[in-house]
């Protein structure tokens, strides 16, 4: 995906002082593109990643996404351009406790008609790319929290989107578990060619990067 | 289909919360049902035992007030004139003139006479051999004895009975019944009443047959005017003081029955908002991959119509239980004997019609209250956290 992030800033608040979480951000990424956005805790990730994923709307600016500005979409709109082309992989799985592996990935692909009567079979597929075919029945309680994230990753591609947004996937990972988890996303990303963001506390994490922005206190310092 | 998946296995999972939003809606089918069996019992009780006799005017001595429940024939001293039966069966329109006395009771469809006790302590009684109906000629006295066991035997009578019988309790034991020294031991009508009530030259009262139910008033209105003692009453003047008893035990009911509705409303408010908090994240993943409000509302709706269905059933079993153990506490506490409606289509509509009223209010309006709140417009900042 091509997307531009113009001059978006995100405030709280009204008044003649709010707060400001977000100040004149710009991005930009191309098809395939690997982007890092580094930054301490506080820094805005988190709402950028929200913005970005359309779960939340800017104040100022304009996100350009394949060309379309997405802040002029009406909100069914923008449910479904999130569900057709962005998946999120949030900082715990957030996965539905009472849906078992295979359905918590099947469920996005039941509100659009992408996939329509091959729902099951695409579950399974995604289900194995994360090597979790044989835990697809298994309840998110059954799962360990690095399998859980790994469910997490299969639902992101369920809609097959081109862009993934992954805000600090690892932050409940021990290291090791962390860097496995990073690796086959980075894979992943690459197989199916996918403009993926990822936000992190850690530079060592930005190291193959593509792109690396620096956030800090709501505005995007240099990249490299 | 994915939101009915949803609902069931959030059934199953979330244990806690639905066993006790069962055990509101059960607490409300139970008392519903309860109450509901024992009003309309004796609601269907009252109207029947009205029909069956076809008694036509109900003649009394003016002294004698009306009470709800209770047969007049017993509970005055006061007697009609030893002539008025006679006197009122020689009019043209009337067909049949029961003479009623203290002795006097209906059970189970017919009517018996008491006649009094002998020396080794045997109830006694002179069934009548029929049924009171339209035309049939209505004999005060049969010439057939019964012991009070084969009372019991003929209406196949398994436990101990307490018949209301002038200002006596009697006990009519059943075939099953453990038997005593002497067979009926309670509840005995001295002999030495029984004997004075012999020579007694008037009756309690006289139920009256017409010819036609047209003429009614017309004799109403002849009998009131030749004998000022007599109050006349028509069949449904003489049942109104116990049907506005009904009445006004149907209101408190209903009163009793909306402070339940009312607190496990509250307490169902507490459980399902405070779970709509603790469940807010869950939403906030559905609506971030694509659910609507509407999706979730009809969602937590199902879950919903889940526990409603499953607190129904024992609900209604329970309310039935309930309706005949309230019944056994009333006969245990006052000896009085309400017949209980049993299972029946009307009781379960209503029981169901507020056991369905209570889970909708109890599970529309903390979705409605989410709504208000804004819950849901904060839901996708947690998925973040």
């Amino acid at each position: 995906m091509r997307l531009k992030v113009q001059n978006v800033s995100k405030n709280l608040g009204g008044g003649p002082w709010p707060t400001t979480l977000l100040e004149n951000v710009e991005l930009e990424g191309q098809d395939g593109e690997f982007i890092t956005v580094f930054g301490e805790s506080g820094s805005g990730k988190s709402t950028l990643f929200s913005i970005l994923s359309l779960l939340e709307h800017p104040s100022t600016g304009s996100i350009f996404m394949d060309g379309m500005d997405v802040t002029m979409l009406d909100e069914p709109q923008k449910v479904e351009t999130r569900l057709e082309n962005i998946g999120m992989i949030f900082p715990s799985p957030n996965l539905i406790p009472s849906f078992s592996a295979i359905e918590n990935v099947l469920f996005p692909m039941t509100r659009i008609k992408r996939f329509k009567g091959h729902h099951s079979e695409r579950s399974k597929f995604l289900l194995a790319l994360v090597d979790l075919a044989d835990k697809a029945f298994a309840f998110p309680e059954e799962l360990s929290l690095e399998e859980r994230q790994r469910v997490s990753l299969a639902r992101a591609l369920a809609n097959r989107p081109n862009l993934l947004l992954a805000d600090e996937p690892t932050k409940y990972l021990d290291e090791p578990t962390g860097q496995q988890l990073l690796q086959r996303l980075r894979s992943l990303q690459q197989s199916q060619n996918l403009t993926l963001i990822l936000f992190t506390q850690d530079k060592t994490k930005a190291k193959s990067a593509t792109k690396t922005y620096t956030l800090k206190s709501g505005k995007m310092g240099t990249h490299h | 289909m994915v939101v009915f998946r949803l609902a069931w296995n959030n059934f199953f999972r979330s244990r806690h919360r639905f066993f006790l939003a069962s055990l509101g809606l059960m607490m409300v089918t139970t008392l519903s049902v309860s109450l509901l069996s024992l009003t309309h019992g004796l609601a269907t009780q009252t109207r029947k035992s009205m029909e069956n006799r076809q008694v036509d005017l109900y003649l009394l001595p003016t002294q004698t007030m009306l009470t709800p429940f209770v047969e007049q024939f017993g509970n005055s001293s006061v007697t009609l004139p030893a002539d008025l039966a006679e006197k009122i069966s020689q009019k043209r329109t009337v067909s049949a003139v029961c003479r009623v006395s203290p002795f006097t009771f209906y059970f189970k469809d017919r009517w018996f006479h008491f006649i009094g006790i002998e020396p080794d302590k045997f109830n006694v009684f002179y069934p009548s051999p029929f049924r009171l109906s339209r035309g049939s000629l209505i004999i005060p006295r049969s010439d057939t004895l019964m012991l009070g066991s084969q009372l019991a035997e003929l209406f196949h009578l398994n436990v101990e009975y307490m018949l209301s019988l002038g200002n006596q309790d009697l006990k009519v034991s059943g075939i099953l019944a453990k038997m005593g020294g002497a067979e009926d031991s309670q509840g005995f009508i001295p002999l030495e009443e029984a004997a004075a009530f012999t020579k007694k030259p008037g009756y309690s009262m006289l139920y009256v047959q017409l010819n036609n139910e047209a003429s009614i008033p017309e004799v109403k209105k002849e009998i009131t005017e030749e004998y000022p003692d007599v109050a006349v009453y028509t069949a449904k003047d003489y049942f109104a003081p116990t049907f506005h008893f009904l009445q006004r035990l149907k209101i408190i009911e209903w009163g009793i029955v909306a402070v339940v509705i009312l607190v496990v409303f509250l307490m169902q408010n507490e459980i399902f908002l405070g779970a709509a908090e603790a469940r807010s994240k869950e939403y906030a993943i559905f609506q971030a991959f694509g659910a609507s409000r509407a999706f979730i509302f009809a969602w937590i709706l199902l879950e919903g119509f889940i526990t409603f269905l499953v607190s129904l059933f024992p609900g209604l079993i329970f309310g039935f239980l309930g309706g005949t153990a309230l019944n056994d506490l009333l006969v245990e506490l006052f000896h009085l004997s309400f017949p209980v409606a049993g299972f029946s289509f009307s009781l379960l509509a209503i029981s169901t019609g507020i056991a369905l009223f209570v889970t909708v209010i109890a599970l529309v309006s903390p979705s409605v209250l989410m709504t208000n709140l804004k819950v849901f417009n904060e839901l996708e900042k947690q998925l973040c956290d």
